[in-house]
């Protein structure tokens, strides 16, 4: 039967997280213009209080399930600015979980890992990767050389999941996953990018100059598979979208609030204070955004990464959180310029939603193959 | 609990509806649309899949959603033909807010016309007549000896000439009520049916009220009155529902269309212009669907949904609008044409998306 009743436990576990990231919104300014600072594992404020992922892992009471609530804190921890505590989305892990071999998967299970896919020449375009590794029968060794742009976690990460491309007599040309380990003689880690928004993220380019990695590192699990189970995060960006989209709309409609202005959910158009109206069109969009993220992890949950629900569910974030930004300080006006708040904060790390995790072109292509049924030749 | 899981029930209505809408509704409604009619006949099937029946028969059990299966019904009417699916909504609404808020008296008198064979219209006046909808007098009622007197009007009723009553909500010393007013009753009038710009089937008329007196007991609820929020919002939900259909429509035959057109030696599928456009319909018409949804399964949860309603109709409006105006651009100059249902659509679009009330889930 059809409910969007979130149980008791739901709410406990995501007001828990609601209430955590309101206390982190004092240190959300902290790397605005020091970006080469990383993430606290927590703030003192953390201090005694539970985590809300670790509530959900409790598994106790009813809840709506663990996948739609894991995605449902991360849009909490984007509530505030920064979270309190640093969780780390890491889907490396979850990606050697499925590519990987059991014996991998224990070897590296409680590392963190980031995924090292986007190349200077090729963000969206996997087949474009020119990071190689050649194979050494002598050494039973991969060497990778190569560079990698944009990584997320590249400082703090144990380790990166590389795509590259094969030089091997067997396989060539062909791409393939390696996991390499911080402190790999040739793996070295850039400085962090200067970015207009979420500068809080430890973002960095990485770079192999011969680094060998022994055979026991090559993550040959089914690449189709792998890449598709990148669809596992982007509701979980979507998730992130609609938390900075939340602070952005409940800040503004409390500065209405303030000169009186009210939504009138029974109001005609002409009726309608222009600035209610519209914030009421972006509470529609977030309303239905929300949704979307809801249902491809209740999906996920049942029967496993859907294919194109996770895409639909980022396309709709990534678009809300430049909407709503951007109306946000146009309704605000010039105080909304003001780095005093934090609303100009929001605007400038909202723009990543549409482009980090697969850019809002690349989902609408995977949404559009899907629907025509066309491959990749046929729709590019 | 979070659940998008219809029930079996509830899937093999939705299978009855479709194949009813595909089938009878769709190939009739240009020929309704351009005569501005319904055929009796039609609408006499439409009547046999039971809606308002079931919200009319209070002995037979409800349900267990009986607002989210009509609306996942009207969405699959509406497939078929949004100006039908509107038809049957309005004396489904009527009957809805009877059956659930009516005093025992109002219950016995009119729930049994809904129960007969053939179709029975009456509808739910919300919106005021008049020019532009910011500027018109608001419908009201004054108290008077034994009742009031109602003085006002209300726009464009559903085959306003069929309805034996209209269900007119208005203002009486600034409270939200809800009066049951007979089309006989000395003082109401009923204008010509008007030419609209969709939605033509419908045969829709304003409804004027000039001092029409209403029994003390005709007010929706007698002495208890009645929740006039829930009747408006169970309008957006069906209004969502219908649109949702609607964009369906649009969706299904443009995606398919795009396969086989060639342009420049290639399907025009294959280009991204279109593709995006596809993806971006399939993006709104699944969002708007679970908006309209959410809605409907709080107000059977529920005594009001105001906010989801309202932006269930909001996201949904929009949405089928640029869905509809997309749908159209695909076909080119074969869209523009009456030759091909997508400027029905278009048409019927806008005009979907800027009524209120009328209608009910």
């Amino acid at each position: 039967m059809i409910s969007f009743k979130l149980t008791d436990r739901d709410r406990e576990i995501l007001g828990e997280a609601r209430r955590q990231a309101k206390l982190a919104a004092k240190y959300a300014r902290d790397f605005e213009n020091d970006e080469d600072k990383l993430l606290p594992a927590q703030y003192p404020e953390a201090e005694g209080l539970p985590n809300a992922h670790a509530m959900l892992d409790a598994g106790s009471d009813e809840i709506s399930g663990h996948k739609i609530i894991n995605a449902l804190i991360y849009l909490e921890d984007w509530y505030g600015g920064v979270p309190l505590r640093e969780v780390r989305y890491s889907l490396g892990n979850s990606v050697l979980k499925i590519a990987g071999t059991p014996q991998q998967f224990a070897h590296w299970y409680n590392k963190t890992i980031a995924i090292g896919l986007t190349e200077p020449v090729g963000g969206s375009d996997p087949a474009s990767t020119r990071t190689s590794a050649r194979y050494d029968p002598q050494t039973n060794e991969w060497a990778l050389n190569g560079e990698k742009i944009f990584i997320t976690y590249a400082q703090g990460c144990d380790a990166v999941l590389v795509l590259a491309r094969m030089l091997h007599p067997d396989r060539p040309q062909q791409l393939s996953t390696f996991l390499v380990e911080k402190g790999t003689p040739g793996f070295g880690v850039g400085k962090q990018i200067r970015k207009m928004g979420i500068r809080w993220e430890d973002t960095a380019a990485l770079s192999f100059s011969d680094c060998r990695i022994p055979a026991f590192n090559h993550i040959d699990g089914d690449l189709k598979k792998t890449l598709q189970s990148f669809s596992e995060s982007r509701p979980v960006v979507a998730a992130y979208a609609l938390g900075v989209s939340r602070a952005a709309l409940d800040f503004t409609w409390e500065r209405l609030r303030e000169i009186g202005v009210e939504p009138d959910y029974n109001a005609s158009p002409v009726r309608q204070p222009a600035a209610a109206d519209r914030l009421m069109h972006l509470e529609a969009e977030w309303e239905a955004t929300w949704l979307s993220v809801v249902r491809a992890k209740w999906v996920e949950q049942r029967e496993g990464p859907g294919k194109i629900n996770s895409s639909v569910a980022k396309a709709m974030g990534g678009q809300l959180a430049r909407k709503v930004t951007q109306a946000c300080i146009e309704i605000l006006g010039a105080c909304g310029l003001s780095a005093n708040h934090l609303p100009e904060k929001w605007f400038r790390d909202a723009r990543i939603f549409d482009i980090y995790e697969g850019t809002a072109e690349i989902q609408r292509l995977i949404i559009a193959r899907d629907l025509l049924g066309y491959t990749p030749k046929e729709l590019n | 609990m979070i659940s998008f899981a219809l029930t079996e029930q509830q899937e093999i209505a939705c299978s009855v509806a479709a194949d009813f809408a595909l089938s009878v509704l769709a190939p009739a409604a240009r020929a309704a649309d351009e005569a501005a009619e319904l055929s009796p006949s039609i609408m006499s099937s439409v009547w046999q899949l039971g809606l308002a029946q079931a919200v009319a028969d209070t002995e037979a059990g409800a349900s267990e959603q009986p607002t989210v299966q009509n609306a996942l019904l009207l969405e699959e009417l509406a497939r078929g033909d949004s100006a039908a699916a509107l038809a049957i909504a309005a004396p489904l609404g009527f009957a809805k807010a009877i059956a659930e808020q009516g005093s025992e008296r109002q219950q016995r008198e009119l729930l049994p016309l809904f129960l007969r064979d053939q179709p029975h219209y009456a509808a739910i006046g919300y919106v005021d007549a008049g020019w532009f909808n910011g500027a018109s007098q608001p419908t009201q009622a004054v108290k008077a000896e034994a009742g009031y007197r109602l003085l006002g009007a209300k726009a464009l009723v559903p085959m306003a000439a069929q309805c034996s009553h209209l269900l007119v909500l208005a203002t009486c010393d600034g409270a939200d009520e809800a009066f049951i007013v007979p089309m006989r009753e000395a003082g109401v009038s009923i204008s010509a049916a008007k030419d609209t710009l969709g939605l033509r089937a419908c045969a829709m008329a304003d409804i004027a009220f000039e001092n029409v007196f209403v029994p003390a007991n005709m007010r929706l609820g007698d002495n208890a009155g009645a929740n006039v929020q829930r009747i408006i919002d169970s309008s957006r939900v069906a209004l969502t529902a219908i649109l949702t259909g609607l964009s369906r429509a649009v969706f299904d035959t443009a995606l398919p269309y795009t396969k086989e057109r060639v342009v420049h030696g290639e399907a025009i599928a294959r280009k991204q212009s279109i593709a995006f456009k596809l993806a971006d319909m399939h993006i709104a018409l699944d969002a708007m669907r679970w908006m309209g949804l959410k809605a409907a399964s709080e107000l059977d949860a529920e005594p009001t949904a105001l906010r989801s309603a309202r932006l269930a109709q909001i996201f949904s409006t929009d949405a089928t609008m640029r869905i509809a105006d997309e749908g159209l651009q695909i076909f080119g100059g074969h869209g523009f044409t009456r030759e091909l249902p997508l400027e029905m659509w278009y048409r019927n679009a806008r005009s979907l998306s800027v009524i209120d009330g009328l209608i009910g889930a």
